[in-house]
Order: C-alpha cells, then structure tokens, then sequence
C-alpha cells in the first residue's frame, strides 16, 4: 500500500506513531514524522488510514491500496 | 433552509453551559442538525459562532489561518472583552498563530514525543504508588481530586520542569491552591502568584546552572533564536495550567463516571483495553468545557453560516465529540472502541501533552480501581460539586472511601 505525505504541515503531535507505529515515527530532534516504512503490507491498511484521519495537520494524505 | 420560529433554538441565546453531568446539555441534540453554527451571547459578554458538529470542528480548528487563536481559548469564558486583541504574552504558545507559534511548538514537540515521554513511565508509577500508599495511611474518607488527582499531574511537571527535588512539595502546594475551589478567591490567587514568582526563580536558577531537563534544553541548545527567560517563564506557567488541571480533572471525574460504570471499569485491568479505553474516556468526558475560541481574520462560510472577519468562533468539543455521524451511538462510553475524537482538540494547536496525559491516566486509573478494594464515592451523588463554572469540567471534591489497600 502507498501514501503521500507532506512534512511542512507536521506539527510533531505524535498521533500517527501512536496508530501505526510500524509505518511511522518521529524525528528526534523536532519530533517530526519520520517514515519507517514507505510501502508497508496491506495489513497496516487500517492503521494508517486511521493515522491519516487522527493527524490534527493532515499530513498524510492519498492513503491507497 | 427556512427556520420554524416555534423551533426550541429559539430560545437558546446564551451558550449552553451546564453538564448533566457526563453528557452536555441535551439541546445540543438539536442544535447540531438545526443550527450548527448558532450565534449565542457569553458570560464574558461578547457573542460567538457557536460550532457544534464533529466535522465543522474539525474544519475550523485545522484552519489556523483562518482562525486565528491569539484571543485566548477561554476569553469567552472569563476575560474582560477589553482584553480581546491584546498581543499575544511571550512563550504562551496556545496564543500565537503561523511561523511565531510553529517555531515554538517544534522546538518543544519532541519533549512530549511518544518515546520521550514512556521514560517518565517509572516516575509516573512511583508517584501513583506513593500517594495510593499515602491515601491508605490517612484512611477514608479522602478528597480524591485533592489528594490524588491533583498531586500527580503537578509533580510530574515538576519533573519535566526540572523543579529540585527539595522545592516540589512546596510547588504542589502552590499549584494545587490556584486551582482549589475550597479556598477563596484572595487564597487561590495569592498562590497563582506564588507559582509565577517560583517559575521566575526557576528560570533564573537554570539560566546560571543548566541541567538536565526541558527548561535547561531550551536554554542550553542552539538555536537561530534563543527563548528569552519572560518566554520561558509563560511557556512554564503554560505547561502548568495545560498540563496539571486537565489531567486532575480526568482522573476525579474518570473516576466517577467508571464507579457509576462498573462493567466498562472491569476492563480497566486489561492493557489492551487501555490503548482504546483512555481515549474513550477522553472522549466522552470532553473536559474542555464550553468550546475553545478562535477570531476569524477574513470572512468564511462554515455549514452554509457566513462568519465575518472579526467575529469569534467557540468549538465546543463536548458536543463535537457526541456529534452521531462521526460516531455510532456517541453517548455511550464503550472503553473497546476506538475513534478520532477532537478531546485534544485539533489542528496545529492540538494538544502537545497528550502522550503524557493518556500515559498518567493509564497508570493512575487501573492502579486506583486495583488497590483500593471496594472503592466508593461516600457523598449522594446530588451534592457531588461538579465544575460547570469552570474553563475544564471536573468534579470540585469528591469524598472517597475503600474497605481494604492491596499492594
């Protein structure tokens, strides 16, 4: 699966490393998004169409299977 | 849309303020679907937007440029309207809009990063076991929020902050009274006092002698524009009011709603349950009380409702966040479903503390159920004293009583 995401929106909330934190992280130094795994298995489908919908800054967008 | 004038919105001219008491006021039902962008009068005396709907919510929180958080959150609530527009105070983060208020939230965001904020967990544990320990040897009846709730959110701050360890009874002290509505008025704010003067000290102390803890990083780490110590000073006193109320609030009022609630408190005891099961609590208690506000800078139309510029938006997460077509029979409180609720709010200025908040909670909630045996609340649910004067919803005492302390 695939999705795009767009870093200068990112507010480091910290919501996506908590819905899917194999696919994404934060960055030590800002706590940025940090992308783990650009083209996770279909079965964290779920959990980044949930990071994407809980991101307060919409940075993950384009969510496709 | 024509609008039946027999409609009970008609009525409804003042933003609803009372909670009853783990739902909103139940003419936000119909003020979702009939009006979802009402214009109601407020107790500080200016009137607002009011944005009901989980979906507008979200809408107008997300457009920070459009909606412009330098009145504070709660001017509606309790400042005098003559302070609306007045700059923003520095390091007061919530207050700034674009780059001024990015600037400061990166530089802070990975204090309250998922993975830095689980080193705090031992701390957070040891503070939940000493003053679950302290409750069993002064026996019951005991004020839980004063007690326990209170007490842990501070000294955890404190650690964040970087409080010495031989200050942080005198700084529980002090910022425990700001917010107890027991004492009067002149004793809460001479504490308030208190606690600004100590973070006026505090700051200086790590100017001289960094260590190693938030404030001390601020100051020591490079920078293309070093905080000055009034920043730091407001980002502290900041962290405090954000981070000490609201979770003291959570835990009494959590507490509460499960002993009234006793199959959903049953799972307590399952981690997993947990990593839906706080968010659910958060969600449903929606403790920011009474909507958050935002100035609209340019004209804007939101659920066909044309805004103008200069006019003041209040988001009222209680009622966006029981909003039924974000979520599926959203009075109920369900701790095994998992949903995107807006109880941190949304959008840039979205809570910055809520891994620490979730992090308390998950510690403190199942180890109070565990230990105290037979946990109950001893005042008639009638006389409980609950906060719908208040910026967050909570309980103002709540009187608890156990037959047994388990280990």
């Amino acid at each position: 699966m695939k999705f795009d995401i767009n870093v200068d929106k990112c507010v480091g909330a910290g919501v996506c490393a908590i819905a899917a934190p194999e696919v994404f992280d934060q960055n030590d130094d800002d706590g940025i998004i940090v992308v783990l795994d650009p083209n996770p298995p279909l079965e964290q489908a779920q959990l980044v169409h949930d990071a994407a919908t809980r991101c307060p800054a919409a940075v993950i967008t384009n969510v496709q299977l | 849309m024509t609008r039946d004038t027999k409609s009970p919105l008609e009525s409804i001219r003042a933003l609803p303020t009372n909670r009853c008491p783990f739902d909103p006021d139940p003419r936000y039902e119909t003020i979702r679907t009939e009006a979802p962008v009402l214009k109601v009068s407020t107790p500080a005396g200016f009137d607002v937007w009011m944005v009901s709907g989980y979906e507008d919510a979200r809408t107008v929180l997300a457009d920070a440029e459009t909606f412009s958080s330098v009145d504070a959150s709660s001017s509606h609530l309790m400042g005098d309207k003559d302070n609306l527009g007045a700059p923003p105070p520095p390091g007061v983060m919530i207050r700034h809009d674009g780059d001024s208020h990015s600037r400061l939230r990166l530089r802070l965001a990975r204090e309250f990063m998922v993975k830095r904020v689980a080193k705090l967990e031992p701390y957070i544990r040891r503070l939940v076991k000493e003053h679950i320990d302290g409750l069993a040897e002064r026996k019951g009846p005991v004020d839980l929020y004063r007690e326990f709730g209170l007490p842990v959110p501070a000294l955890v701050i404190s650690e964040i902050l970087g409080v010495p360890e031989e200050q942080r009874d005198e700084f529980e002290r002090a910022t425990a009274s700001q917010v107890d509505l027991t004492l009067s008025l002149e004793e809460r704010q001479a504490a308030a006092m208190e606690s600004a003067g100590f973070f006026v000290r505090l700051v200086q102390a790590k100017m001289e002698e960094p260590g190693d803890d938030l404030l001390s990083r601020l100051i020591s780490q490079p920078t293309e524009r070093p905080m000055d110590a009034q920043e730091l000073q407001g980002l502290a006193l900041l962290l405090l009011a954000a981070g000490h109320d609201t979770t003291a609030n959570m835990i009494t009022l959590s507490t509460y709603t499960l002993l009234k609630n006793p199959e959903q408190a049953a799972k307590l005891q399952s981690p997993a349950v947990l990593d839906t099961g706080i968010d659910e609590l958060i969600r449903y208690l929606s403790i920011i009380h009474n909507g958050v506000l935002r100035k609209a800078v340019k004209d804007v139309t939101i659920a066909g409702q044309k805004i103008g510029a200069g006019d003041h938006v209040a988001v009222v997460l209680e009622s966006a966040n029981r909003d039924p077509r974000f979520l599926d029979g959203a009075d109920r409180l369900d701790l095994d479903r998992h949903s995107a609720h807006v109880g941190f709010g949304y959008g840039p200025h979205q809570c910055l503390g809520q891994h620490l908040a979730r992090l308390e909670l998950r510690i403190a909630l199942p180890e109070l159920f565990r230990r105290l045996q037979g946990l109950r609340v001893v005042t008639p649910d009638e006389e409980i004293p609950f906060k719908n004067d208040m910026l967050v919803y909570g309980i103002k005492k709540l009187m608890i009583d156990w037959d047994e302390v388990i280990a």
